[in-house]
C-alpha cells in the first residue's frame, strides 16, 4: 500500500486511540468558561431589562459617582444612574447589531462565495475585484466617515460594517469553494449528470459549514468590538442610552470617582469577544475531528 | 552475504504504541529482524502493517504521539535509549533514509546540489572548503548518474526518477552504512521505478552497504532483496529468502498474497481475493492476525498467537498449522488461461472516439495533451489503456465523460453524439451520462465526507432513467458486495476498499452501459485489489457492462482486459487484443513498459 494510505492508517490508529471519550472530544476549561460566559451574556441580552434592580435611566443627582454600595452594587455614574441597572439594560442592543452583521456576512458570503467559487466566469471576476475594493477600505474609518457624514446612528453603523465585513468572507467561502470544485466527488456528481443548484447545496456547502462558523465567531466579535468604538466616539447609540460602548466612554471620567462606571460594560465587551473566538475556534475544530472535513 | 558479515541492525521485539491519557494501542507489536552489512532485505506489508513505523522507530522518526520500546541495536548500541543529540548523529552517517516522494524530500528553494552539500564533512568531521564540497557534490551526482549541471537545477525543474536520484545521493553524503528506503519507487513511472530499483541494488552492492526496502509490492521486493520479512496487521508473518517466498511460501498469508497479485505474463483463471481487510492489531491481539482471513483456521489459531519459528535455514513463519497444509498449499497453486477472450464476436460499439485531439492553453503558448486519439469499446468488452504518468490517458478520460471539452474531433457515446457536452441538448447529455460513469482513482477523495454513503447513493439514484425498477440504495450497496446497513455511515468509517466498492456502486446507480475505471485499483492493498478486479468481472459477467480500465499496471491489464491500447505523448502507439501486445509488443515504448515490470531475475542479472 501506499505511503499516503500507511499514514491515513495511522491517522485511523490516533483518531481510535484519541477520539472517543478522550479529551479531544471533551471541551477543554478554556471553552467551559467560554460556554459560561457566552451564556451569561445572552441571559443578560434576553433579560436583562427585567431583572434590572432600577429604571436604567432614573437619575439621582445626590448619589451621583458614588461607589458599589448594597443599594448601587455597581455604583452609580456622574448622573447618579444605577451602573448595573444599565449594563443589564444595555445588554441587548450590545449583541443585537454584532448579531446581525455577522448573520448578514455569513448569508451574503455563502450564497455569493460559493456561486463565485464554483460556477467561475464572469460573475467570480466581477465578484472578485469588488472584493478587492472592500479590502481596500479600512472598516473603521469609513464606518466612522459615513456615520459621521449621515449623522450617526446604531443601525447606520450596523448598516456600514455588514457591507464592509462581507469581501472578507466571501473570498474565504470562495476560496473553500474553488478547492472543492476539483475534488473528485464533486466530479463524479457532475458526471451522473446533477444540478449545479444541487451540487453547490449538497456537495459544498456542508464542507463550508466549518468555514462559515469560524468566519461569524470572528465578525461578531470584531463588530462587537467596532460598533462599542462607535457608541464609543459618539457616533453609534444615541446619548443617554444605556450601550456599553458609550458607557465606556462617558464613565472614562469619573474612572477615579467609580472605576466600576467604564470598566464593567468594558470587560463585558471584552469578555465576550474572546468567547465568542474560542467558540468558533472550538466548533470548527470539533466538526473537523468528527470526520465533516478530512 | 555470508553469515560472518557484521550484523549492522538488530531488532528485537519492537512494539509500537499510541499512547493518549486512559487509551493505547498497539501498532507494531513484537517484531524482530536484523540486517548484515552487504544485504538488502525486504519488509512487505499492505497498509496498516506497521512496515514504516517500524523504519521510523529505528531513526527515532515517530510522531509524538507514538512510543516505541523492545530494543533497536545499531552496530551493538541501544538506540531507544540515546538521545536526540546522539541519535541526529547517527543519522546521516550510520543510518540513512530515502522517502516515497522525492518532491517532499527536497527543498524547493534550494538547488540539487545544495541539498548534497549541506551533508559532506571531511573526514575528520570538519567542514570543507567550498570548491571541495562542489567538486564531491558532482562526483555523487555521477554516482547515481546524473550529470554535474544537474546539481545547478531546482527540485521543481527536475523529474521525478531525478529528483529520487538527488534525494538518494543526499542520503548517501555522510557514506551511511545502512540504507533504508520507505517506498522508494511507489510514487513513481513504472519505467522510472525499474531504474531507480537497480540504482538502489547498484549502489548497495558497490558501496556494501545494508539495504532496508519498505515496499507494498511483493514483486519489487523480490526484484532487489536478499530476504524479505512479511508483516501484517502490526507483526512480522514471515521470512524468507526471496526466491524461497516465491516458490514456496510457508504461511497462508503470503501464500494467498502471491495469489492475489495478477501476473503480468499470464492471466489468473481466478485471482483468488483475500475476503475481509486487514483487522487492526488490538482486534486481533491474541491470536494468529491472519486468523479472520484464514482458510486454514482452527481452534489452536484462535486462541494464542503463534510464535514465529524457525522451519528451515534462514526460515522464519508464524503459522502453527503450517506442516498440516503445506500439503493443501501446493494443491492450490494458480490455474493460468490465456484464451484471448472472445474478441472476434462482432458487437455494437457503446463508445466510438475519431480524431480526438486536446489540448490546453499554457500562457500564450498552447500544450498539445492529445493527438490523433482513435478508441473504440464494445459492448460488454473490456479495454485497457495503458501508459506513464502525463501520457494523457486520464485526459481522454475525462474528455469521453464530459469533464472536459475535446478541442478537435468526434466522440460517440451510445450512438449519441457528446463530443461537445455545453451544446448538447440537456436530454442527450443526461443520456450520454447514464450510458457512461467513471470511477476515479482516489478512494479517499471520491466521496464526499460530509455526507452518508446512503445520500449520496441516494442522489446518484435520482438521476437515473425513471424506469419502474428502480434500485434502492441497499441494494447497489449489496451489489458491490457491502451490507445494506452501510447507507447510514459517513466514508470516514470506511476502509479504502469499501470507499472504492461504494463509489462504483455510485456509479452504477444510472445503470450504465460503460465503466471507466481511471486507475481505480492502484490506491488499494493487493488483497483489496483482488476483490475489486474480481468484482468488476462480476459486474461484466452479470451485467453486461463494458469496461475501459485506464491503468500503468500491466498485470491488472493482463488479468481483466481483451484488448488495449498503448498510450505514449498523447498518441496511440499500439493496439491490439492484450494477449498478443503483452506478448509480442511491436511498439519500442510496450517493450520499455513491459521491461520495465519489476522481475525477480533482476537480482541475478544485476550482480
Amino acid at each position: 500500500m501506499t505511503h499516503a494510505a500507511d499514514l491515513e492508517a495511522t491517522r485511523g490508529a490516533d483518531r481510535a486511540a484519541f477520539g472517543r471519550g478522550t479529551w479531544q472530544r471533551r471541551p477543554t476549561l478554556l471553552v467551559l468558561i467560554a460556554l459560561v460566559i457566552v451564556a451569561i451574556v445572552v441571559a443578560i441580552a434576553l433579560f436583562g431589562r427585567l431583572v434590572a434592580p432600577q429604571d436604567p435611566s432614573l437619575q439621582n443627582l445626590t448619589a451621583a459617582t458614588a461607589s458599589p454600595s448594597g443599594a448601587h452594587w455597581l455604583g452609580t455614574d456622574n448622573l447618579g444612574r444605577d451602573i448595573l441597572s444599565r449594563v443589564l439594560a444595555g445588554g441587548g442592543q450590545a449583541l443585537i447589531g454584532p448579531l446581525v452583521i455577522a448573520f448578514g456576512a455569513m448569508v451574503i458570503s455563502v450564497v455569493v462565495g460559493i456561486w463565485a467559487g464554483y460556477t467561475g466566469g464572469w460573475f467570480e471576476g466581477a465578484t472578485m475585484r469588488l472584493v478587492d475594493l472592500g479590502y481596500a477600505l479600512p472598516p473603521l474609518l469609513v464606518a466612522l466617515v459615513l456615520a459621521g457624514v449621515m449623522g450617526g446612528g446604531y443601525w447606520i453603523g450596523v448598516a456600514v460594517l455588514l457591507v464592509l465585513f462581507s469581501p472578507y468572507d466571501i473570498r474565504i467561502i470562495r476560496s473553500v469553494a474553488l478547492e472543492q470544485r476539483g475534488l473528485p466527488y464533486v466530479e463524479a456528481a457532475r458526471t451522473l449528470g446533477l444540478s449545479r443548484i444541487w451540487i453547490m447545496t449538497r456537495h459544498i456547502l456542508p464542507n463550508v459549514v466549518p468555514f462559515m462558523i469560524v468566519d461569524f465567531c470572528l465578525d461578531f466579535a470584531f463588530a462587537l468590538v467596532t460598533l462599542s468604538g462607535l457608541s464609543y466616539l459618539g457616533l453609534g447609540a444615541p446619548p443617554g442610552s444605556p450601550d456599553w460602548g458609550r458607557m465606556l466612554s462617558d464613565n472614562q471620567s469619573q474612572i477615579f470617582g467609580n472605576p466600576l462606571g467604564a470598566l464593567a460594560p468594558g470587560l463585558l465587551i471584552l469578555l465576550t469577544a474572546a468567547a465568542v473566538n474560542v467558540l468558533g475556534d472550538w466548533a470548527a475544530e470539533r466538526m473537523a475531528a468528527s470526520g465533516g472535513m478530512s | 552475504m555470508s553469515a560472518h558479515a557484521e550484523v549492522l541492525l538488530s531488532v528485537t521485539d519492537l512494539q509500537v504504541r499510541a499512547t493518549a491519557p486512559g487509551a493505547s494501542q498497539m501498532l507494531v507489536d513484537g517484531v524482530s529482524f536484523e540486517v548484515r552489512q552487504n544485504e538488502t532485505i525486504g519488509i512487505v506489508g499492505e497498509s496498516g502493517s506497521g512496515k514504516s513505523l517500524t523504519a521510523r522507530a529505528i531513526l527515532g522518526l515517530l510522531p509524538r504521539t507514538l512510543h516505541a520500546s523492545g530494543s533497536i541495536k545499531f552496530r551493538g548500541r541501544e538506540l531507544l535509549t540515546t538521545s536526540e543529540r546522539q541519535l541526529s548523529r547517527i543519522r546521516g552517517t550510520g543510518i540513512s533514509l530515502v522517502l516515497q516522494d522525492p518532491f517532499t524530500m527536497l527543498s524547493p528553494t534550494r538547488k540539487a546540489r545544495a541539498h548534497i552539500e549541506e551533508m559532506l564533512r571531511a573526514a575528520d568531521g570538519t567542514r570543507l572548503s567550498r570548491s571541495a564540497r562542489r567538486a564531491d557534490a558532482e562526483r555523487r551526482l555521477g554516482e547515481v548518474g546524473m550529470s554535474p549541471d544537474v546539481g545547478a537545477r531546482y527540485p521543481f525543474q527536475v523529474s521525478g526518477g531525478m529528483a529520487q536520484r538527488i534525494g538518494l545521493a543526499a542520503a548517501l553524503a555522510r557514506d551511511p552504512q545502512l540504507l533504508i528506503a520507505d517506498e522508494p519507487s511507489t510514487a513513481l513511472d513504472v519505467t522510472t521505478q525499474r531504474e531507480i530499483l537497480d540504482l538502489l541494488r547498484q549502489t548497495q552492492q558497490r558501496r556494501h552497504m545494508g539495504l532496508v526496502l519498505i515496499t507494498h509490492d511483493l514483486r519489487v521486493a523480490f526484484s532487489v532483496c536478499d530476504r524479505v520479512h512479511v508483516f501484517y496487521a502490526g507483526r512480522l508473518l514471515e521470512v524468507a529468502k526471496s526466491q524461497e517466498i516465491m516458490s514456496r511460501p510457508l504461511h497462508p498469508y503470503t501464500h494467498r498474497l502471491l495469489q492475489a497479485e495478477p501476473d503480468v505474463r499470464r492471466r489468473k483463471t481466478v485471482l483468488a481475493a483475500i475476503a475481509g481487510k486487514v483487522p487492526r492489531p488490538a482486534d486481533v491481539a491474541d491470536m494468529c492476525a491472519f486468523a479472520p482471513r484464514c482458510t486454514w483456521v482452527e481452534d489452536k489459531c484462535l486462541t494464542s498467537r503463534p510464535p514465529i519459528v524457525e522451519t528451515g535455514p534462514g526460515r522464519l513463519t508464524a503459522c502453527v498449522r503450517i506442516h498440516e497444509i503445506e500439503r493443501d498449499f501446493r494443491a492450490t497453486t494458480d490455474a493460468h488461461d490465456d484464451s484471448s477472450g472472445k474478441g472476434t464476436v462482432p458487437r455494437d460499439p457503446i463508445l466510438s472516439v475519431r480524431d480526438l485531439a486536446k489540448s490546453f492553453a499554457k500562457g500564450k503558448a498552447e500544450a498539445v495533451v492529445l493527438t490523433d486519439i482513435n478508441l473504440d469499446v464494445a459492448q460488454g468488452e473490456s479495454v485497457g489503456l495503458v501508459g506513464d504518468s502525463g501520457s494523457g490517458k486520464t485526459t481522454l478520460a475525462r474528455c469521453i465523460v464530459g469533464l472536459e471539452q475535446p478541442t478537435a474531433g468526434k466522440i460517440t457515446v451510445g450512438g449519441v453524439d457528446a463530443s461537445d457536452f455545453v451544446a448538447m441538448p440537456a436530454e442527450k447529455r443526461q443520456q450520454v451520462r447514464r450510458t457512461v460513469q467513471m470511477v476515479f482513482q482516489n478512494p479517499y477523495a471520491s466521496l464526499n465526507p460530509a455526507r452518508t454513503i446512503g445520500a449520496t447513493l441516494n442522489e446518484a439514484l435520482t438521476v437515473a432513467a425513471p424506469a419502474t425498477e428502480r434500485p434502492s440504495a441497499g441494494d447497489l450497496l449489496e451489489r458491490v458486495g457491502l451490507p445494506s446497513a452501510y447507507a447510514r455511515k459517513r466514508p470516514a468509517g470506511l476502509s479504502g476498499g469499501e470507499r472504492q466498492r461504494v463509489a462504483i456502486a455510485r456509479a452504477l446507480a444510472v445503470s450504465p452501459r460503460l465503466l471507466i475505471c481511471d486507475e481505480s485499483v492502484s490506491a488499494l492493498d493487493v488483497s483489496v485489489q483482488a476483490q475489486i478486479l474480481n468484482l468488476f468481472r462480476d459486474l461484466q459477467r452479470d451485467l453486461g457492462l463494458a469496461f475501459l480500465f485506464i491503468t500503468h499496471d500491466l498485470a491488472v491489464v493482463r488479468q481483466v482486459t481483451d484488448r488495449i491500447y498503448v498510450v505514449s505523448d498523447g498518441c496511440i502507439v499500439e493496439t491490439g487484443e492484450t494477449v498478443s501486445v503483452l506478448d509480442n509488443p511491436r511498439h519500442a515504448y510496450t517493450q520499455r513498459l513491459l521491461d520495465s515490470v519489476p522481475e525477480p531475475s533482476l537480482r541475478d542479472t544485476g550482480q
